[in-house]
C-alpha cells in the first residue's frame, strides 16, 4: 500500500513538473511576443530589445525556465560575489533587492553617465543614503573591459560597462521613459516559483504573489462550499437513482442530470441570474467585495455562484455514481447477499455502498479539473474576485507571469486532490490495502 | 453435423447491421431527441444562406452574393436605429448593441461551431488514437513514457490549457483547434490504450501474430475496428465538450476576434445587457450552445445503450 | 411415505422480453427428499440454473413462475411475499454458486460475510456466531479457520473460497442446499477435493441437495438421482445407476455417447456428436423438443408434445428405497421402450476415422524441443526495467522442457492451470520469446518471434484457440478471415481464393452461406470450426491446439474433435493438443506429456500414461478425473493447495511440496535433488526419485 501511494506521489510530482514545462514553454517560448503582448504593437525595436533584456527574455529558454522555477538570486550572487537579499516594504507593498555588503549594509547602485557609480545604501532602520563611488569600483572583466556588477533600482542584478552610457526604455504610467546610464546585462531578480515568488506582473508591476494569496483564499471558500454542497447530495441522489434503476425516480434524476451536465456553466449562470436576480429579484446577481469581510457580511452573494457550480457537478457525479451502483447491484456478491436472506437495507449499506462508491471516487475527483473550469466561468460571470477571474484577466492581458502562477496553483490544487482521491481509494479497497 | 438449413438465412451482414443500428437508435427516445437537436443545427448551418443551393457560387465565389435563407439577414448587417430591440416580426429575437440581427448571428454562428468542433475532435482522434494504439500494443517503456506524459497533461485542468494556449498564441480558428486537440488527445489516447490492452489479449490477435502479420496491420486492421464503438461514443461526447469549450472561451472574451458571430461571443456581447433588461443576445447564444451540447450528449448516450445491448 | 423437502410440480418459468413472454422452463416436476442429492445435467441453455433460482423465487424483475407449484416443507413458495421468502433464503434454503471469487464481497472480511448469515436469521450473538463459523470452517477442512475469518476474499485461493461459500451455505443447517455448478470454475485436482468434501458432508448432514452440473462425471460422483434437462424440459429422471447404465431418452444416450471415456482412444472407438444445437426458448420445435436433433425421430415426433411418463426401473438400488426415494424411472419419450439402452455404448466403426498409422521403423521427427525455457519479467516498472533498474521478478513459465514429435502424430499436454502448457505452445509458435534451450521444426530453428520468422516457416505452424468468442475477429465476415492466410501465404492464386474458402468451409462441414456471416451470428461450435478452417488454410505441417474444445458443450465437443481428427488424418498434420480433460487427451493423442510448474513430469505413448507405472502427479490427476460411470471405483489420491508460483519454483523435484508419495523416498532427496529421467518401456519417461518398479506396484 505504501508502495502504491509512493508511486502515486511520484507520478503526481512528475505531473507537476511536466505541467510546469508545458505552461512555461507555451507562454514564453511559443511564437508570440511577450514584449508586444505587454506593451502594445506600436513599440520600436529599441524599446522591445530593452524590454527583453531587462526582463531576461533575451536569455535561452532553459535559463529562463530555471530562473522562473527556482529563482535567479543565486546567479546574481555568483556574479556579484556577495549575497543578495530581498526586502519587503510594507508601505509601498513592494519587494526590493539589495546586495549585502561585508559590513551587513544593503546597497543598490545606479549611474547617470556611465562614469560615476552611485551607491544607494539602506541601513537597518530603512533609511536611504546615497554616495558617489570613485572610479576604482570599475573592475576589468575577462575581456579587459572595465565593468561593475551591482543591483540597480529596478531589482535587477546588472552589469554596467564604464564609459558606455546605454539607454533603457521603460513604460511608466504616463509614457515611455528613456533613461541613460543603463547597464549592459541584466539578471532580473526573483526567488522563483518553488520558493513562493512567481515574478512581477507585467501588467500591474506588482509581485504576482501579492494578489494571488487573497484570490486563492476567495476561490477556496467558493469551491469548498460548492464541494461540500455537491458531494453528499450527488452521491446520495446517484445511489438513489441506481437503486431504483428503471423506475421513475431514476428516470427523473437521470434526465435532470443529463440536462445539467449538458448545459455550460455560463448558460446556467445566465439562467439563474435572469430568474433569481432580474426576474424574482431575490438574490444579488453579482458579487461585490468592498472589504475583507464582505463575503461573511452578505453571504447571499454566494448563493448563485455556488448554485451554478453545484448544477454542473451534481449532474456529473450523480451519473457516475448511478452507473456504479447499477453495476454493483448486478454483481454475483449482491446476489449472494440477497440469497442469504439479508434485508434490503443491510444489502445496500453493508454490501453495496462501499463497492459502489469505490469505483467512481477517482473519476469524480479527477473531475476537479472540470470544477476548475467552472470556477473560472462562474467567477467571471459574477465578478467574484477569485483565482479563476484572476487567471482569466491575466490571460486577457497576456500577463505571462500571472497566468503561469495562477495556472500552477490550480494545477497544484488539482494534483493534490487527485492524490487525496487515491489515498481514499486505497483505504476503501482492501485489494490494494492488503496486497 | 450442423445443419445449415436449420439456421435462417440472414441478409448480407452490412445492411442488416446498419438497419439494426438505426432501429435501435430509434428505439431509444433519448437518442431520437439528441439526433433531432443535432440535425436542427446542421440544417441551420447548411441552409443559413443559399450558398449550398447555388453551385455557381462555388465556382466563382468572387462575384457571387448569397441571399440569406434560414438566417434571413447577414450576420454582420447593421440596421440603422435598431439598437437593442426586443424580439419582433422583423428581428425574431431582437438586435444587439451594434443593431445586428441576433437570429442571423446565431444561425451563422452555428457554422463556425459545427465546423471547428468536428475538425478539432478529428485531429485529436488522429493524434490521441495513434498514441493510444501504440502505447497499448507495444507496451513496455513506450507505453510508460507516453502514458506518463499524457497523465501529466490530463492532470492540467483543460480550461487552463485553453487559457494558456490562447493567451500565448492569440485567438484564431487554428488556435482553437489546437487547444481542443491538446486537451482532448490525452483522454482519447487513454481510452484507446485501454481498449487496445483488452483487445490485444483476444485470440484473434494471437492468430494474426501466428501469421506473422506486421504490428501496424494488427493495430489498424485487427484492433482498431473492434474499438470503434466506444471511440465513436467518446468522439460524440468530445464534440459536445468542444462546443462547450468554444462557447466558454467566447464567453470569457478569449474566443474568435470581434465580428465573429460564434455563440460564445454572442453571449459575451449580450452579457452586459443582461441586468439591463435585454437578455436576448445572452439567451440566444446560451440556448444554442446548450441545445447542441445536449443533443450530442444524448446521441452519445443512445449509442452507448445500443452498444451495451450488442454485448 | 415421507414428505419430500422440496417438490416442483409442473413448474414453468417465463421471462418477459421485448418480444413477449418466453417460457425458459416448462413442465418440470421432481421431488427431493431429506438427505438425498438430485443432480440436474444438460448442456448450456437448457434451463438448469433457471430452475435453481426459480426454486427460491429469485428470478429478477422480468422473470416469474408462470404456472405450476413449488412446495417446500409442505408450503407453497409461489406467491409468497418477498419478506417471507427472505426468511427462508440463507436459512432453510441456501445456495452455492459457480464462481466463488465473484460470489464473495471483495471489500468485506470473510468473517463478516459468514457472521451475518447467522445474525440475520437467528438471534445469535457475534461471539457465538464466530464460534459457529469456525466449527463450520473446520468441517469443510479449512486450515487455520480463525485466520481465514480475518481475511478478504482476494487473499484466498479459488478452492478455499469455494469451501468458504459451502461452509457459509451450511451455517444455518438448511433443509435444502442448491449447488449451481460449484466446481466448474476449479482445476481438476481442486474439483476432486471439493467433490469429496460434498460427498463427506452429504453423509453427515441430512440436507436435501439439488446439484447442477454440465459434467456427467461430476454428477455421477455425488448424486443419487439424476434429472436430464433439455431445452427447458426435464427429459429423463432416474437413479444415478439407472441413468448411466440404462438411459432411455435419446438425448441422454446422445450425451453419454458424445463424451470420450477415460481409456478409450481414437483407434478403438469414436465419438458421436449430437447434430444441431439446443433451440432457443423463443423458437421451440412444435412437437418433441428434441425431435430436430434425434436420430430415432418418427414423423409423429414433430407433432406430438411428449409427456413425462414412468417406465420400469431396471437397475434400481436398495439403499435408495431406504431413504424413502421413489426408485422410479421417468422419461419424456414415447419411443423409450423401443430404444436399445446399450446403444450409447456403441463404439461405431473406428476405422472410418483413423486407421492405425503404420509407424515406420525410424519415424521422422518434425519437432525437436531441447531444454526449452521461457522466462519473462513481471511486475516492476517497465521504464526502470528498460534501464535495468527497479525490482523485477522472473517468471519461469517454462523451465527446461525437452521432447521430440514424429510426423503426423499428436502430442497431448496436460496439467493444472499454471503448469506452463500454454506458454510452451506459445513459445513454439513464436508468440512468446524463448529465453533458453532450443526448438527446431524440421531444419528450421524456432528461436525467433513469429514476427521475425521467415514467412515460409510461419506458414507451417498454425494454432487453434480455446475461446470460441475470441478466436474470430468480430469486425470481419467469416470469409474474409479464412481468406487472409490464403492471401498472405499465397496458397492459391488470387482468382481461386474464393473457391478455396468454400472448399475449406465444406471441409469443416459448413456450407457456403457462412461466407458472409459475422462471427456474432455463429454458435460456439461453428466459431471453433471456422477457427480450425483458418488454421488449416495455410496447409501447415504443425498445428498447435490450445484447449480447442474445453469451452464447448459435450455434444458439440465431440463433433469438433471428430473434425480435427479427420482433417489431421487427411493432411498428415502433426499436432500438439493442450487440454485439461484427460479423457479427451487420451482419446485424441498418440503421446502425452504431463506438465507441472514449467517442467515435464512424465511423457510417453498415450496408453502408457494411463496405466502404472505413473509419476505420482499423473497418478493424482488420473484419480481426480470425474468419470461418467458410477460403477467405476477410482483411487482416492488428493492434492492439497495449488501449483506453486512459477516466480519461485520449489527446489529439487518441483512436485515435492504436494506429492502424496513423498514418504517413499528417503533422506528428503525430493527437496534437494532434481530427479533423473527413468525409462519405462519405449519412449515412456518419468522424472521421479521412486524407482519405476516401485511405481508400477502402487495402486
Amino acid at each position: 500500500m505504501t508502495n502504491f501511494i509512493f508511486r502515486k506521489f511520484f507520478s503526481l510530482g512528475l505531473t507537476l513538473f511536466l505541467a510546469s514545462i508545458l505552461v512555461f514553454f507555451f507562454l514564453e517560448i511559443a511564437p508570440g511576443n511577450i514584449a508586444i503582448n505587454s506593451l502594445g504593437n506600436t513599440i520600436t525595436p529599441e524599446q522591445e530589445a530593452s524590454f527583453n533584456a531587462q526582463n531576461g527574455l533575451d536569455q535561452p529558454p532553459l535559463v529562463r525556465y530555471i530562473r522562473w522555477l527556482i529563482g535567479s538570486d543565486w546567479q546574481a550572487t555568483q556574479q556579484l560575489g556577495r549575497p543578495v537579499q530581498r526586502i519587503y516594504d510594507a508601505e509601498s507593498r513592494q519587494y526590493s533587492w539589495w546586495v549585502v555588503g561585508a559590513d551587513g549594509a544593503l546597497t543598490q547602485n545606479y549611474t547617470e553617465d556611465g562614469e560615476t557609480m552611485i551607491s544607494v545604501r539602506r541601513d537597518s532602520a530603512g533609511k536611504i543614503t546615497e554616495q558617489r563611488l570613485g572610479p576604482e569600483v570599475w573592475k576589468k572583466d575577462a575581456e579587459g573591459f572595465p565593468v561593475f556588477w551591482g543591483i540597480n533600482r529596478e531589482n535587477q542584478a546588472s552589469m554596467w560597462v564604464r564609459g558606455q552610457s546605454l539607454e533603457s526604455w521603460t513604460l511608466t504610467k504616463a509614457a515611455w521613459k528613456n533613461t541613460a546610464g543603463a547597464p549592459r546585462k541584466y539578471i532580473p531578480l526573483q526567488m522563483g516559483l518553488l520558493r513562493g515568488d512567481p515574478g512581477v506582473s507585467f501588467f500591474t508591476g506588482r509581485p504576482v504573489i501579492e494578489s494571488l494569496l487573497t484570490r486563492i483564499k476567495n476561490t477556496l471558500i467558493l469551491a469548498g462550499i460548492a464541494f461540500i454542497v455537491v458531494m453528499p447530495l450527488a452521491l446520495a441522489l446517484g445511489l438513489l437513482a441506481g437503486l431504483n434503476e428503471g423506475k421513475w425516480v431514476d428516470r427523473l434524476l437521470s434526465t435532470l442530470s443529463l440536462l445539467a451536465t449538458g448545459t455550460p456553466e455560463f448558460v446556467s449562470a445566465i439562467a439563474l441570474i435572469l430568474v433569481f436576480a432580474v426576474w424574482l429579484e431575490l438574490l444579488p446577481g453579482a458579487v461585490v467585495i468592498t472589504n475583507d469581510n464582505s463575503l461573511f457580511e452578505r453571504p447571499q452573494m454566494l448563493i448563485l455562484p455556488i448554485a451554478t457550480l453545484t448544477l454542473i457537478e451534481l449532474g456529473y457525479v450523480l451519473r457516475i455514481t448511478r452507473t456504479s451502483m447499477v453495476e454493483v447491484m448486478r454483481t454475483n456478491y449482491i446476489r449472494t447477499a440477497q440469497l442469504k436472506g439479508l434485508s434490503k437495507w443491510s444489502i445496500v449499506f453493508r454490501h453495496a455502498l462501499k463497492n459502489a462508491l469505490m469505483a467512481p471516487i477517482t473519476i469524480i475527483i479527477q473531475h476537479v479539473n472540470w470544477l476548475i473550469g467552472g470556477i473560472v466561468v462562474v467567477e467571471s460571470v459574477f465578478g467574484y474576485p477569485g483565482l479563476g477571474s484572476y487567471v482569466r484577466e491575466a490571460a486577457l492581458f497576456k500577463d505571462v507571469f500571472a497566468v503561469e502562477a495562477a495556472a500552477m496553483v490550480f494545477i497544484l490544487i488539482s494534483v493534490m486532490t487527485q492524490l487525496f482521491a487515491d489515498v481514499i481509494y486505497t483505504w476503501l479497497n482492501p485489494r490494494i490495502r492488503y496486497q | 453435423m450442423v445443419n445449415a438449413q436449420s439456421v435462417p438465412f440472414t441478409r448480407p451482414a452490412r445492411e442488416s447491421k446498419l438497419r439494426a443500428a438505426l432501429g435501435n437508435l430509434i428505439g431509444s427516445p433519448a437518442a431520437v431527441v439528441g439526433l433531432a437537436l443535432v440535425l436542427f443545427w446542421i440544417i441551420m448551418a447548411l441552409g443559413a444562406d443559399d450558398l449550398l443551393v447555388r453551385p455557381d457560387c462555388w465556382a466563382a465565389s468572387s462575384d457571387c452574393t448569397t441571399t440569406p435563407l434560414l438566417a434571413r439577414y447577414d450576420a454582420q448587417q447593421s440596421f440603422r436605429g435598431q439598437v437593442l430591440k426586443p424580439p419582433s416580426a422583423e428581428h425574431w429575437i431582437g438586435t444587439d448593441r451594434q443593431a445586428r440581427d441576433i437570429w442571423a448571428r446565431t444561425v451563422y454562428g452555428s457554422r463556425i461551431v459545427l465546423l471547428l468542433a468536428p475538425i478539432s475532435v478529428i485531429v485529436a482522434l488522429l493524434v490521441g488514437g495513434s498514441l493510444g494504439l501504440m502505447a497499448g500494443y507495444f507496451g513496455g517503456w513506450v507505453d510508460e513514457v507516453v502514458m506518463r506524459i499524457l497523465d501529466a497533461m490530463i492532470g492540467i485542468p483543460s480550461i487552463l490549457l485553453y487559457l494558456v494556449i490562447l493567451a500565448a498564441l492569440g485567438p484564431s480558428p487554428l488556435t482553437i483547434v489546437l487547444a481542443v486537440t491538446v486537451t482532448g488527445a490525452p483522454g482519447i489516447a487513454k481510452l484507446v490504450r485501454s481498449l487496445t490492452l483488452d483487445i490485444k489479449t483476444r485470440d484473434y490477435i494471437a492468430a494474426a501474430q501466428t501469421r506473422g502479420e506486421s504490428p501496424w496491420y494488427i493495430m489498424f486492421v485487427e484492433i482498431l475496428p473492434n474499438a470503434r464503438g466506444p471511440i465513436l461514443i467518446d468522439a460524440m461526447l468530445r464534440m459536445g465538450y468542444a462546443v462547450f469549450a468554444m462557447g466558454t472561451l467566447g464567453f470569457l472574451g478569449l474566443g474568435l476576434p470581434p465580428p465573429s458571430p460564434d455563440w460564445g461571443s454572442i453571449v459575451n456581447a449580450g452579457r452586459a445587457q443582461l441586468l439591463g433588461g435585454h437578455p436576448w443576445g445572452a439567451l440566444a447564444g446560451s440556448i444554442a450552445t446548450a441545445t447542441l451540447v445536449l443533443g450530442l450528449n444524448l446521441l452519445a448516450d443512445g449509442l452507448q445503450e445500443q452498444l451495451n445491448r450488442y454485448r | 411415505m415421507e414428505v419430500p423437502v422440496i417438490s416442483a410440480k409442473n413448474l414453468a418459468i417465463s421471462y418477459e422480453t421485448r418480444k413477449g413472454d418466453i417460457r425458459a422452463v416448462r413442465d418440470v416436476s421432481f421431488d427431493i427428499f431429506k438427505g438425498e442429492t438430485l443432480g440436474l445435467v444438460g448442456e448450456s441453455g437448457c434451463g438448469k440454473s433457471t430452475v435453481a433460482f426459480g426454486l427460491v423465487n429469485y428470478l429478477g424483475r422480468n422473470g416469474k413462475v408462470a404456472s405450476g407449484d413449488i412446495v417446500f416443507q409442505g408450503e407453497s413458495l409461489v406467491g409468497k411475499s418477498e419478506n417471507e421468502l427472505r426468511k427462508l433464503r440463507g436459512n432453510k434454503i441456501s445456495m452455492v454458486y459457480q464462481d466463488p471469487m465473484t460470489s464473495l464481497n471483495p471489500v468485506m472480511r470473510v468473517g463478516e460475510q459468514m457472521n451475518e448469515v447467522l445474525t440475520t436469521h437467528q438471534n445469535m450473538s457475534r461471539e457465538d456466531a464466530r464460534a459457529r463459523c469456525i466449527t463450520m470452517l473446520k468441517r469443510v477442512y479449512m486450515p487455520v479457520p480463525e485466520a481465514v475469518l480475518e481475511r478478504y476474499p482476494h487473499q484466498i485461493s479459488g478452492g478455499q473460497q469455494q469451501r468458504i461459500v459451502i461452509a457459509m451455505a451450511l451455517l444455518n443447517n438448511p433443509a435444502l442446499l442448491i449447488m449451481d455448478e460449484p466446481t466448474t470454475a476449479l482445476d481438476v485436482t481442486i474439483e476432486a477435493a471439493v467433490l469429496d468434501l460434498i460427498a463427506d458432508l452429504r453423509r453427515d448432514i441430512d440436507t436435501a441437495i439439488l446439484f447442477i452440473s454440465h459434467n456427467l462425471g461430476v454428477v455421477a460422483r455425488v448424486c443419487e438421482r439424476v434429472g436430464v434437462m433439455y431445452a427447458g424440459e426435464l427429459v429423463e429422471l432416474a437413479s444415478v445407476g439407472e441413468i448411466f447404465a440404462n438411459p432411455r431418452h435419446p438425448y441422454t444416450q446422445g450425451l453419454l455417447r458424445a463424451i470420450p471415456r477415460l481409456g478409450s482412444d481414437k483407434a478403438t472407438s469414436m465419438l458421436h456428436p449430437i447434430r444441431g444445437r439446443v433451440p432457443a426458448p423463443s423458437a421451440l420445435p412444435p412437437g418433441c423438443v428434441f425431435e430436430p436433433r434425434c436420430d430415432h425421430a418418427k414423423p409423429a415426433c414433430s407433432v406430438n408434445r411428449q409427456i413425462m411418463r414412468e417406465i420400469p426401473d431396471v437397475i434400481g438400488s436398495a439403499n435408495l428405497t431406504a431413504l424413502g426415494t421413489s426408485k422410479s424411472h421417468k422419461v419424456r419419450c414415447e419411443l423409450a421402450e423401443q430404444l436399445d439402452p446399450k446403444d450409447f455404448l456403441s463404439t461405431g466403426d473406428a476405422s472410418l476415422m483413423t486407421a492405425p498409422l503404420t509407424s515406420p521403423e525410424f519415424p521422422e521427427m518434425v519437432l525437436d524441443v531441447d531444454m526449452l525455457r521461457t522466462h519473462y519479467r513481471s511486475g516492476g516498472n517497465a521504464l526502470l526495467g528498460a534501464f535495468g533498474l527497479g525490482k523485477q521478478n522472473n517468471v519461469k513459465a517454462v523451465d527446461g522442457v525437452s521432447f521430440q514429435l514424429p510426423r503426423g502424430k499428436s502430442l497431448g499436454v496436460v496439467g493444472e492451470s499454471g503448469s506452463g502448457k500454454s506458454t510452451l505452445v506459445k513459445t513454439i509458435i513464436g508468440l512468446e520469446d524463448m529465453t533458453g534451450g532450443s526448438a527446431r521444426f524440421m531444419s528450421f530453428s524456432l528461436d525467433k518471434n513469429a514476427r521475425h520468422r521467415d514467412i515460409g516457416l510461419v506458414k507451417e505452424l498454425q494454432m487453434v484457440f480455446q475461446n470460441p468468442d475470441a478466436t474470430l475477429n468480430p469486425a470481419y465476415s467469416v470469409g474474409r478471415q479464412i481468406e487472409r492466410p490464403l492471401r498472405r501465404f499465397k496458397i492459391v492464386p488470387p482468382a481461386e481464393v474464393r473457391g478455396e474458402v468454400t472448399r475449406l468451409l465444406h471441409a469443416v462441414k459448413l456450407d457456403d452461406s457462412y461466407y458472409d456471416r459475422l462471427p456474432r451470428q455463429l454458435s460456439g461450435g461453428e466459431k471453433q470450426r471456422i477457427g480450425i478452417a483458418r488454421a488449416f488454410a495455410g496447409r501447415p505441417d504443425l498445428v498447435l491446439a490450445d484447449e480447442p474444445v474445453s469451452a464447448l458443450d459435450v455434444s458439440v465437443q465431440a463433433a469438433v474433435l471428430n473434425l480435427l481428427l479427420g482433417i489431421q488424418k487427411e493432411h498428415g498434420t502433426t499436432m500438439i493438443f493442450i487440454a485439461h480433460d484427460l479423457s479427451v487427451v487420451r482419446f485424441f493423442c498418440d503421446y502425452i506429456a504431463v506438465m507441472y510448474c514449467g517442467q515435464i513430469m512424465e511423457i510417453g505413448p498415450a496408453e502408457a500414461i494411463y496405466s502404472p507405472p505413473n509419476h505420482p502427479y499423473t497418478e493424482s490427476l488420473l484419480a481426480a478425473v470425474p468419470i461418467p460411470d458410477p460403477s467405476i471405483a477410482q483411487s482416492r489420491i488428493r492434492l492439497d493447495g495449488s501449483v506453486p508460483s512459477p516466480l519461485n519454483p520449489p527446489s529439487g523435484c518441483r512436485f515435492h511440496t504436494r506429492c502424496p508419495r513423498r514418504g517413499l523416498v528417503p533422506n528428503n532427496r525430493c527437496e534437494t535433488d532434481v530427479p533423473e529421467w527413468q525409462t519405462s518401456g519405449v519412449g515412456h519417461r518419468i522424472s521421479c526419485h521412486i524407482p519405476v518398479a516401485q511405481l508400477s506396484e502402487l495402486k
